[in-house]
């Protein structure tokens, strides 16, 4: 009698269990759907959301076949700026620093598809040129000039002569400039 | 033991796999059919867990939505072949020219009994309705197309609809037989 007792107990013990299991595998795999249902990066997805750069000359101007976002003076009495393309909407400015002779901006490329070209604009005129750096580690193919970036690759510029960055990201990426006047 | 839950336990471990495979299958495809660039987050729930993201909206729902697809249509061809088996190879109602084939062929242990039958088009079809919930989330949280929430709804249905009649084919050959004991 003890003995049935017993066996139904651990019969009940077991079903429940085989319960316990059938729900976590009838759960379990719409929980990794889930997990592999993917999400955007919103702040990057409508232009509105762009943060404003900083010291920026805010009217739209066209400079070349090149239709700019913004000018951004970063060496202010030196008048050097970067030209940021308004077609590119992957894109952003993270951040900025600057002081009267380098200015410090950090991109964000949130897309592989979009070749980026920047422009910086160098009308240094007094000092002997301009230094261009490029920080962090990019995977994706940049030129500067014309040349192929590579690791602690530094550009210079003499006095009044314009450089275009093109920068291919291979995927979500960050690039820092650097530029400072010499 | 209940033999019921043991039997449901035992059909339910290959199409929890499959789902999660089809689903990861679904996200991989995406991504290298449209050579899209992505990275993965951790993200806070309730635990920190990582999460694949997108640069836009667009990318997103788009990858969400064929993965789900894919997701379905795996889910989908197992009952498929389930409701098969249940109108062609079920041992109630399996044709005597289709047995004679099968017999011939040393293939008789392809007829099964309703107990096969019915518990593992119970696991498919559990199956089916909790992705057809979890794909209708998805479409409600904004991150799947409208007419893939719709088509899969709709095919769930049907699916139903052709279940309920194989066990209406059941209980009336269990009628007929009952009635001819007697």
């Amino acid at each position: 009698m003890e003995n049935e007792k017993k066996y139904s107990f651990l019969s009940l013990v077991g079903e429940g269990l085989i319960v316990v299991l059938l729900v976590f595998l009838f759960v379990m795999p719409f929980f990794v759907a889930d997990l592999l249902t993917p999400g955007y990066r919103e702040e990057y997805d409508t232009a509105q959301n762009r943060p404003e750069p900083l010291n920026t000359i805010s009217e739209e101007s066209v400079e070349g076949n090149q239709t700019v976002l913004g000018t951004h003076s970063f060496v202010a009495k030196e008048k050097v700026t970067m030209l940021v393309p308004k077609t590119l909407k992957h894109a952003i400015l993270e951040s900025y620093t600057s002081s009267d002779t380098e200015g410090h901006f950090k991109y964000k490329f949130v897309s592989a598809k979009e070749d980026m070209v920047l422009k910086v604009k160098n009308e240094t005129s007094s000092r002997k040129g301009l230094e261009v750096l490029i920080l962090g580690d990019w995977k994706g193919e940049l030129y500067i000039g014309g040349q192929l970036y590579h690791e602690g690759f530094v550009f210079y510029l003499d006095p009044q002569e314009d450089v275009f960055i093109t920068a291919k990201p291979a995927s979500l990426e960050e690039l820092e400039l650097e530029v400072a006047v010499l | 033991m209940s033999k019921i839950l043991v039997k449901l336990l035992d059909v339910a471990v290959f199409p929890a796999a499959l789902i999660i495979a089809g689903k990861a299958c679904g996200v991989m495809l995406m991504n290298v059919i449209y050579r899209l660039s992505w990275d993965v987050e951790s993200v806070t729930k309730a635990i920190v867990v990582p999460h694949i993201v997108y640069p836009s909206y667009d990318q997103a729902i788009a990858v969400a939505s064929y993965s789900n697809l894919i997701m379905y249509i795996v889910i989908f061809i197992g009952i498929a072949y389930i409701i098969l088996k249940a109108f062609y190879l079920h041992d109630s109602h399996i044709s005597p020219q289709l047995v004679l084939k099968l017999a011939r062929v040393n293939l008789l242990k392809m007829v099964q009994t309703s107990f096969e039958v019915y518990h593992q088009a119970f696991v498919w079809f559990a199956y089916q309705v909790i992705a057809t919930i979890f794909i209708v989330i998805n479409y409600i949280n904004n991150i799947t197309y409208g007419w893939v929430a719709i088509s899969t709804t709709v095919v769930t249905l049907l699916t139903f609809w052709i279940l309920v009649k194989d066990v209406e084919m059941e209980l009336q050959k269990k009628h007929l037989f009952n009635a001819g004991k007697s």
